[in-house]
């Protein structure tokens, strides 16, 4: 193997692109769809951690009555945070991550369709996510919880920075999501390897798809909602403002069309990996695919015909309700459906009790425990008594850690081989699993009764007469379970098995797909050629042949799916890999630099309007603006009374206010010319690049 | 394993007992009165036909956990295959059939329970209170009785009552979870809900949606009485304030421009709870401290304490300027205590 970089000429030749950049260029560069999933995986876990120190703060708080560790304030920033974090920068980027690194391997295709498109989806989540989190630094993290209703969200309530964090971080957020998915729907229908059919997808590819389409849909609808909250803000307009004529109960409306078909966005990806690890480690093919795929559609489509369900208490009057109700009872029968084809999967199957098995196992156990809180809360006349409870609570805790991070958990100690080239230990992972089970469940069941017993969520603190204190406490101590279970697990995968582990070949779990054909980890270029596809769970097909049905192979040769298809064949010119680029990462920077620019800009016209007479007052005495700023900051700095002639205090912290829009605005200018200098030079690429050319006597010994 | 039992006990008594007991003040599970009630009776339905499917479906999972699980946790490669079926047609229409079954099932009452509960109730006329929230406390009025109060509601029992609510500012929800489900206070909606007693009590109850930073401070309690005892409570709610001579610290602070206490002059502010009959409530603060000298001076000492960022605090004891800024000493207190306890 030799590689021969692609020749460059014309002007733009110094942005090439790099040729197989190596250590941290590399990394910044790169758009090898295997590194950006392990960076999007890997960011990920990191914010895991940072959204579970959030829970532990919480549940501290929460452990006894009257407890004050620390303010009410303080407590809102804290489980907004915990919640919009374990959302958009845990769940969704960790299955991001899989969608990157499994997604062409598993379809048999050397990488996704737009690369450096997919590179900028990774550094938008990033830089995104780090402006959320910023807030942290200013003591204005978000504090309205995740759905950032108003009138309370609106400037009138909400005078910090606090929710203009909130609002620019989760569009930046949206951006990365959004391009992300349309690059990984582009690469679903269009690389396909020759013979793999839509319907031999694997699941997890199928769910892929469905989840990116839900992304694609959903994403622009709270873009709308964020954007015109944020006009609200900065530029007064009213779109909320019940004041002026706004309407609060639009943002509800707007926040759950997107609200509901994302919990399926979280939700779908793990259903993926745990129908790809249940046929593996039962040895059986998955009960019903067909079925499995077309109810992962079912409850992405009907996704979007529940949202009124998060909103039976806000006076949709009883047509609604009811009808909303009956929507949302209908979405039990794909999930159950889904259900009876994992179970029908161990039916007669040989269930091998390895870590990853016993993660899908606890997802199908919890899930179902979560399927059933849903179907309580699907019952309109009882969820106005569950509504904004812990019940509640309960209930998408079971599925999103019981089932998402469960999943993903599968995941991760399925992968986890393919990916570093060792073995997770299966000691460690055991006990792993059993603390985060056993804490899991004794954090969340109490929560049922907690809700029932009328405990409403989003409290900072209850009384003793209230008689939730042995709940709670009960909660807090599983808290402290599951912490350790993620310790165990964080340092076997970044530290003992990743130093340590065992070799892990090829195939280590006697697996069914594409993606454990090669080496572990797998080369640069994935497949040395690519793989003609003759059956569902090909790879299983290939090492047990008997197996193979006549008409699957008819099908192949009718089929010819997938670019490409039919010219399997050695290319003298090796094998074409893109090179690396800055402009991903310029171009998400400039964006995110903008983005910081319009948080700082928050408030802007209200700030105006509040001054507005001290600056006709400055401008009747001829008083330019940098004076007025100039003035101000004595006024505020010293109180002199000569200086508060022209300007009282508040007036001056007005102004000085006013100014540090204005700054914010000129950041924004800059961050959005950069960002698309950016996206213009990346488009003024070369197509750069270089060929991995197999030697001749390679080719010989074959 | 006596001795661990003996060692664990208070533990695994304590742990039964809150397992148990759901009869809190804010139990949905003691409904006392129809529309808990008939909520409660839909939740049950949802809550059997669960625990059935879970049987079923639990117990199969479970029992193909056990029956086909490899000798030994793990076989090797060339171990025989299992049966390598991909599915049974038969079989996924049945459980689609079935769960289509089970959704009916719950279907109906749920249909049932909300018309019920949206629906009011003919025959006996409902009463009538409009509940406004503000952050973060209740504003009762009485429109047919003429009566207002702050936090603590009183009800007939027997007889419907109609909520009307509304907000002075962000979204709140109103709740009193023994008598039935809640409602969202949203601005320019017109909403309501109607929730009867079935017997004398105290019913707690809390704002249940987010708004702000004391949303958890945020509670009220509604006192149900036979309806002669109600005709009393209304004779002396819509009296003027027995002790209408405000002692000095009342006016030096001007609690009036924020509290009314009809039949002091001056005493007539909207903007903080009624303060005419305070001293005939239960509880201070909206519902989180019972009502006691030790309590109310704690209240009156620092607001901020038991509610932070409340608007008295924030408007008052915060304010730069005089005559709006509230500086007390220990006597202040004890007089406006005094006189605050007065008002019956």
């Amino acid at each position: 193997m030799h590689i021969e970089p692609v020749k460059e000429k014309g002007f733009y030749d110094f942005l090439g692109r790099q040729v197989e950049p190596k250590g941290l260029i590399g990394w910044l560069t790169t758009v090898d769809h295997k590194r950006i999933g392990i960076l999007y995986a890997v960011t990920a876990l990191l914010w895991f951690l940072v959204g579970g120190i959030e829970a532990l703060a919480i549940r501290s708080q929460l452990a006894v009555a009257n407890q004050r560790l620390y303010s009410a304030e303080t407590y809102n920033q804290l489980f907004t945070m915990h919640g919009t974090t374990m959302i958009f920068l845990v769940v969704m980027p960790l299955a991001a991550g899989f969608f990157n690194y499994m997604v062409p391997l598993m379809i048999g295709a050397r990488d996704v369709a737009f690369p450096r498109l997919n590179a900028f989806s990774y550094w938008m989540f990033l830089f995104g996510s780090l402006l959320i989190n910023a807030s942290w630094l200013f003591n204005a993290a978000p504090n309205g919880s995740w759905v950032g209703y108003p009138p309370l969200s609106l400037f009138q309530y909400s005078q910090g920075h606090n929710y203009d964090f909130w609002l620019i971080g989760l569009q930046v957020l949206g951006v990365a999501s959004v391009a992300a998915s349309l690059n990984f729907i582009t690469t679903i229908i269009n690389m396909r390897a020759p013979g793999m059919t839509m319907m031999r997808l694997p699941v997890f590819v199928w769910m892929t798809f469905v989840t990116n389409f839900l992304v694609v849909l959903a994403f622009p609808v709270v873009t709308i909602a964020l954007a015109e909250l944020m006009f609200d803000r900065t530029y007064a307009t009213n779109f909320f403002n019940p004041m002026k004529g706004g309407l609060p109960i639009w943002w509800q409306h707007l926040f759950w069309v997107f609200g509901h078909p994302e919990v399926y966005i979280l939700i779908l990806p793990p259903m993926g990996i745990v129908s790809e690890v249940l046929p593996v480690f039962a040895r059986r093919p998955l009960f019903g695919y067909p079925l499995v795929v077309g109810s992962g559609m079912a409850i992405g489509f009907m996704g979007f015909t529940v949202w009124a369900h998060h909103m039976f208490a806000s006076g949709m009057g009883n047509i609604a309700n009811a009808a909303f109700a009956l929507t949302t009872m209908t979405i039990a029968v794909p999930t159950g459906v889904k259900i009876i084809n994992w179970v029908g999967t161990l039916w007669k199957g040989q269930i091998r009790m390895r870590t990853p098995m016993l993660f899908a196992l606890g997802f199908i156990y919890q899930f179902m425990m979560g399927g059933f809180s849903g179907l309580m809360h699907a019952n309109a006349a009882h969820d106005s008594q569950q509504h904004d409870t812990y019940f509640i609570v309960a209930h998408f805790h079971y599925v999103l850690i019981g089932g998402a991070l469960f999943g993903l958990w599968a995941g991760i100690y399925y992968w986890f081989p393919k990916i570093t080239g060792r073995m997770l230990n299966e000691g460690r992972g055991h006990a792993a699993f059993w603390f985060l089970f056993i804490g899991f469940n004794t954090t969340f069941f109490p929560m049922h009764w907690l809700g029932l017993n009328g405990m409403p969520r989003r409290i900072y603190s209850y009384s003793h007469a209230q008689g939730w204190d042995e709940l709670n406490f009960l909660c807090t101590c599983g808290a402290f379970t599951m912490a350790v279970a993620v310790l165990l697990l964080f340092t076997d995968m970044f530290w003992f098995s990743l130093r340590n582990g065992e070799k892990a070949g090829n195939d280590p779990w006697d697996a069914r797909t594409l993606e454990w054909t090669i080496p572990s980890p797998p080369p640069v270029y994935n497949f040395e050629e690519i793989p003609q596809v003759k059956a569902l769970d090909d790879f299983w097909i290939t090492k047990h042949p008997e197996l193979m049905h006549h008409h699957d192979d008819e099908a192949s040769h009718e089929a010819g799916a997938g670019h490409g298809a039919g010219h399997v064949h050695h290319d003298d010119h090796g094998i074409h890999m893109p090179g690396g680029s800055w402009m991903p990462m310029v171009a998400s920077l400039g964006f995110a630099i903008g983005g910081w620019g319009l948080v700082h800009s928050g408030g802007m016209y209200h700030i105006k309007e509040g001054i507005q007479s001290a600056l006709d007052a400055a401008t009747k005495a001829g008083i330019n603006w940098d004076t007025l700023v100039n003035t101000a900051q004595t006024v505020v700095n010293t109180k002199a009374p000569d200086a508060q002639n022209i300007l009282s205090v508040t007036s001056a912290e007005g102004v000085l206010k006013l100014q540090a829009c204005y700054n914010g605005v000129k950041t924004a200018i800059v961050g959005g010319v950069l960002g698309v200098l950016g996206v213009f030079l990346w488009a003024l690429e070369p197509i750069g690049g270089y060929y991995i050319v197999k030697e001749k006597e390679d080719r010989i010994s074959e | 394993m006596n001795r661990w039992i003996k060692n664990w006990q208070p533990l695994l008594a304590a742990l039964l007992v809150s397992g148990c007991s759901l009869s809190g003040p804010q139990s949905t599970l003691d409904a006392d009165g129809p529309v808990a009630r008939l909520q409660y009776e839909t939740f049950l339905v949802t809550f059997w036909v669960s625990v059935a499917i879970f049987a079923v479906v639990g117990g199969m999972f479970l029992y193909a956990l056990v029956k086909f699980r490899a000798p030994g946790g793990e076989v090797s490669r060339d171990y025989p295959l299992p049966d390598q079926g991909h599915g049974n047609p038969l079989l996924e229409i049945g459980v689609i059939f079935v769960s289509i079954l089970l959704i009916g099932i719950v279907a109906v009452p749920t249909v049932y329970g909300v018309l019920y509960a949206g629906t009011l109730p003919e025959g006996q006329k409902a009463l009538r209170i409009n509940v406004t929230g503000y952050q973060w406390w209740w504003k009762f009025e009485y429109p047919e009785l003429g009566v207002v109060t702050g936090n603590e509601a009183a009800i007939p029992v027997g007889r419907p009552v109609e909520f009307h609510v509304q907000t002075a500012d962000v979204l709140h929800s109103f709740w009193i979870p023994r008598l039935g489900g809640k409602m969202d206070l949203t601005p320019g909606q017109d909403d309501w809900i109607w929730l009867q007693a079935d017997k004398p009590g105290n019913y707690w109850g809390q704002c249940t949606e987010f708004c702000g930073e004391s949303h958890a401070f945020m509670r009220m309690r509604v006192q149900a009485f036979e309806p002669e005892e109600f005709d009393k409570w209304v004779a002396g709610q819509k009296a003027v304030a027995v002790n209408t001579q405000a002692p000095a610290a009342f006016n030096k602070f001007q609690c009036g421009v924020c509290h009314t206490v009809r039949g002091v002059p001056g005493a007539a502010g909207l903007v903080g709870p009624d303060l005419t009959h305070v001293g005939s409530r239960s509880s201070i603060a909206a519902g989180i401290k019972d009502m006691t000298a030790g309590n109310l001076k704690e209240w009156i000492h620092n607001p901020n304490d038991l509610k932070p960022g409340n608007t008295m605090y924030k408007a008052g004891y915060k304010a730069m300027f005089e005559p709006m800024h509230i500086e007390m000493t220990g006597a202040d207190e004890d007089q406006l205590v005094e006189y605050l306890m007065s008002l019956k």
